[in-house]
């Protein structure tokens, strides 16, 4: 509280002070709520495009699962079509084996059956080998058309596809027809005969008789065996393709979802806007922006207006990790340097104010002090930023091999070095460095398209259009007008495929 | 004057209850402006500055407290942070701890007229000035002082002595002066 009765006075005298302040005050005042409320419309448009981002994105990877078990389903139901077709086959099979056993036990001489069992059992189990190997590497449908169970009386072709075919042949023909089927090792062809049985599995290896052994012997294990391809081919159809597949499937999906990294390159031009319109900064908004009653030092001389701001060139280079979310949608982090400049017109130098006591303390010790106005010097402002940037891509086209991508992020950034010039009204309005003013942390939003341009087994190269709106002032006086920084370029990418 | 439904219509961003707002009030804050600042270019902008940070809060004032003092404050503070951050004057805002500086003259007897005690204030160092403007116009005590300004209460007393020292030193040879020129005057017309 004032002590006495001078601090009363003081007082009274002061509160009752008014001066009628310039019809700009006011439009300056309107002019600043009326924009910070674009600026917020802006950023809202963006979070709901980002959270629209996020939803869709949560639909598709909902929707994907609910796919992939769709098809697992499918798949188990096939299997079960399959196997009731299969056991039904292999009761003809029986049949049909039977029967042409007989007849060739008939025409069969005194030859032993040992020799040609032991060669026909090497020959069957490379190719049941085989027949494992195509299994495990074949999709599904590949899988269902192969093995098919041909009747008994129908004859071996060698172009045939791989075909599960239990057929009578003599033993000469078949030792030929074996040796034609290791060649072609995608083509399944099991064959049986009376006299040369087909061992499919090792666990259950028929014991092979000694070279003694009559016809009985070996008609005897001939349905042995028989037995045990039956039951082999029905262990196949029910088991093996499903496992097979979901694992596949899975794969597929742990694959896509890798981290990746690459490099991108955006050159392009940088500006300083007081919104989010792009363009050159009018020297008569920064210059209404103080009312021209006086200098700041309170002179009454005419203030030089500042200069237009022109864009200047500006380029983004770095690295950056990409992770697919969904077979569309994919994640970004980066680590990028970014060059921003812009152009203006200044006079003279008026260093000699370095040693006036109202600057020497505010303008940098190597900086030079230029007049505001005249195009006597064309200087450049330089920022150098380190940046990570965060970016959310979506494909909008269908193709995988070069998709259409439109991206949006955030990027946090940190001015590492400048060498920018700001306007003062002070000696009629001059141009000087002060490092304090601006805000070293910016934070920025991002946009743009994409599109693939060459697709390789190694990389793959990307072109688009980007697009940067700062959100934080990056000149904090409150004699710049416009203060946010803008950039916008074309971004060339390449993303490097991890080798499998 | 209705000052609740005007913040009631300038919330709803009613353009012409905020002028209205505006007007009323622009002219006596431009004064508390100008008496921290060092020209009417600067008052403005902090005027400028300061009602767009009204409007912008706007909300945030209570219908009980009273609508100017509320407005004044804002302008103070905005007025301060206007000192600390513009270039011409933020070199001159420090202050260095003080020991205490007693007031010399109690109740000196010299003419106030407002303009006028204003320009001197101005002229007065900035720091100085500013803890002159808060303590005897504003009425804010010297411990609320220091935390605004982040000095110790016994510095902003000293430094509040020693611009009220100045002051009336100032004031009592404008009215030596102003006794000179009226003889003078006074002497001519004779």
């Amino acid at each position: 509280m004032p002590e006495n009765e001078f601090e009363k006075k003081v007082s009274s005298e002061m509160q009752q002070l008014k001066f009628k302040p310039s019809e700009k005050v006011w439009l300056r005042v309107e002019e600043r709520i009326r924009k910070k409320k674009k600026r917020r419309v802006f950023i809202i448009i963006f979070l709901l495009a980002g959270l629209a981002l996020l939803g869709y994105w949560q639909r598709n990877n909902l929707f994907g699962e609910k796919k992939n078990e769709i098809i697992k389903t499918e798949q188990q139901k096939e299997n079960n079509t399959k196997t009731s077709e299969q056991a039904n086959t292999s009761a003809t099979i029986k049949q049909n084996t039977e029967t042409t056993k007989q007849e060739e036990i008939n025409t069969t001489n005194d030859k032993t059956v040992n020799d040609k069992l032991t060669d026909d059992r090497s020959v069957i189990d490379k190719k049941d080998i085989a027949v494992s190997k195509n299994k495990i590497d074949k999709p599904k449908d590949k899988i269902k058309d192969e093995i098919k169970v041909k009747p008994a009386s129908q004859k071996i072709k060698a172009e045939d596809e791989p075909v599960v075919s239990i057929d009578v042949v003599s033993p000469n023909s078949q030792k030929k027809n074996a040796a034609n089927e290791i060649k072609n090792k995608d083509t399944l062809d099991v064959k049986t005969n009376p006299e040369t049985i087909v061992k499919q599995d090792e666990v259950k290896q028929p014991e092979v008789k000694p070279l003694d052994n009559k016809i009985d012997s070996a008609k005897a294990e001939v349905i042995e065996q028989e037995k045990i391809v039956t039951e082999k081919t029905d262990t196949l159809l029910k088991t093996e393709p499903t496992k097979e597949l979901s694992t596949s499937i899975v794969k597929k999906d742990s694959s896509s979802k890798k981290w990746k990294w690459g490099l991108h390159l955006t050159p392009g031009i940088s500006s300083l806007n007081d919104n989010i319109s792009f363009g050159g900064l009018k020297s008569a908004d920064a210059f209404n922006y103080q009312s021209s009653v006086g200098s700041g030092t309170g002179a009454t001389a005419p203030r030089q207006r500042p200069s237009d701001v022109k864009p200047g060139f500006a380029f983004q280079a770095g690295v950056f990790a990409q992770r697919h979310l969904s077979p569309r949608t994919s994640l970004s982090l980066g680590l990028q340097y970014g060059f921003y400049s812009q152009r203006l017109g200044i006079g003279n130098s008026r260093d000699s104010l370095l040693d006036n006591s109202l600057l020497s303390n505010v303008a940098d010790a190597d900086g030079h002090i230029y007049n505001a106005g005249g195009d006597t010097i064309r200087y450049t402002n330089r920022y150098h930023f380190i940046e990570l940037p965060l970016r959310f891509q979506w494909e909008l086209n269908k193709s995988k091999t070069k998709p259409f991508v439109w991206s949006t992020g955030f990027t946090v950034g940190q001015l590492i070095a400048s060498n920018a010039i700001m306007y003062d009204t002070a000696f009629n309005g001059i141009y000087y460095k002060n490092k304090s003013l601006l805000n070293k942390t910016q934070f920025s939003l991002s946009t743009g398209f994409s599109w693939t341009i060459a697709n390789g087994k190694r990389a793959q190269w990307s072109l688009g259009p980007v697009a940067n709106i700062h959100l934080n002032r990056l000149i904090d006086s409150p004699f710049e007008n416009k203060r946010y920084l803008f950039f916008a370029g074309i971004r060339t990418s390449i993303l490097f495929n991890k080798k499998k | 004057m209705d000052y609740n439904k005007l913040v009631r219509e300038c919330l709803r961003e009613i353009p012409a209850a905020q002028r209205q707002l505006y007007d009323h009030f622009a002219e006596t804050m431009l004064g508390v402006c100008y008496r921290y600042t060092r020209s009417m270019d600067d008052a403005e902008d902090v005027l400028q500055d300061g009602f767009v940070k009204i409007f912008r809060n706007l909300h945030q004032y209570k219908s009980e407290g009273e609508l100017g003092a509320w407005i004044r404050r804002i302008m103070v503070t905005t007025a301060l942070n206007f000192l600390k951050k513009n270039s011409r004057y933020n070199h001159e805002f420090s202050f260095d701890n003080e020991n205490l500086h007693p007031i010399a003259d109690d109740n000196p007897e010299v003419k106030i007229i407002g303009k006028e005690l204003a320009d001197l204030i101005r002229q007065l160092p900035i720091g100085y000035q500013t803890i002159f403007n808060l303590h005897a116009v504003e009425g804010f005590s010297h411990v609320e002082i220091g935390k605004m300004l982040g000095i110790n209460e016994g510095t902003s007393r000293s430094q509040y002595a020693r611009a009220r020292a100045l002051l009336i030193t100032w004031l009592k040879k404008n009215d030596e002066m102003s006794h000179k020129n009226y003889r003078a005057n006074y002497h001519d017309k004779r």
